[in-house]
């Protein structure tokens, strides 16, 4: 039986007409409501899910599309406070002129290098 | 077509755009890009001409449902969200009474996702000839290729 599970985004998906990427929000949902212990690592572009201060919006005929304001960086907060731990690889984020003060708070930076041991400490990895 | 069009800083006015989109939503933000260029095109008064084909023929499929969020995510969710099918609806009536928006579907497209009885009124479901006059009439074409 799979009990850690690791999740890893890689591509972004902003504004598709879901509060948010829709693989985000079933991750949040895995680790709000089922006993197994889920994590995340963010790298490539979607170490941006990670960052602080994010406001997508987009507007059609004077409506939001996604009127809850819902961002990733919400979920990732989220996912914190019931206990999955995140992570975003330090040198993606270096990549893209990211600083780790950008982050939210409670988001572990790791190196390239640690991620084969984290895939090895988990039971189960998922790719979206 | 005819070479007549008002000149505009040394540039042919646009008066008719043909895009053709390929991608479905909820996964990819290429169809929100295309309605909120379609909503900037109309506002000017230009006509536009959508090509929906492969997974964009979903986009028009009247059965969307606004559901609600799972309960534990809708502090963060928000309890429900309008589905791509209402704001495409919306900008083919804003066409009524200023520039017009045609939102045509492929019919293969749509037959081999079962949704060619399932589109939505102001969507007509047409052929691959209908993209090639689309594209034959426009001032300019913009195409969304399938992977964005």
């Amino acid at each position: 039986m799979a009990h850690r599970i690791l999740v890893i985004f890689e591509k972004p998906i902003m504004l598709s007409f879901e509060p948010s990427d829709p693989h985000l929000f079933a991750t949040a949902l895995g680790v709000a409501d089922t006993p197994l212990e889920i994590s995340l690592l963010l790298r490539d572009s979607a170490v941006t899910y990670a960052v602080s201060a994010q406001a997508p919006s987009a507007r059609i005929l004077g409506q939001e599309i996604a009127p809850s304001g819902t961002t990733p960086a919400r979920l990732v907060t989220f996912m914190l406070e019931h206990g999955a731990v995140v992570r975003v690889v330090r040198e993606d984020l270096e990549e893209r002129g990211i600083p780790p003060s950008l982050l939210v708070t409670g988001v572990r930076v790791v190196g390239r290098s640690e991620t084969a041991d984290i895939f090895a400490e988990n039971d189960g990895v998922i790719l979206w | 077509m005819h070479n007549d069009e008002p000149i505009l800083s040394g540039r042919k006015r646009v008066r008719r755009v043909a895009i053709v989109l390929s991608t479905g939503s909820y996964q990819r933000e290429a169809p929100t890009t295309v309605l909120r260029l379609a909503e900037k095109l109309l506002e000017r008064g230009i006509e536009v001409n959508v090509w929906a084909f492969e997974e964009a023929v979903t986009l028009t499929n009247q059965d969307q449902i606004e559901h609600n969020e799972p309960p534990s995510l809708r502090p963060v969710l928000g309890d429900s969200h309008a589905p791509v099918g209402r704001f495409i609806d919306q900008l083919l009536r804003a066409g009524l009474h200023g520039a017009k928006m045609d939102w045509v579907t492929c019919i293969l497209c749509a037959q081999e996702r079962g949704v060619e009885k399932h589109q939505m009124g102001g969507a007509i479901v047409g052929t691959l000839g209908d993209l090639w006059k689309f594209v034959g009439g426009a001032d300019q074409v913009i195409a969304i290729p399938a992977y964005r």
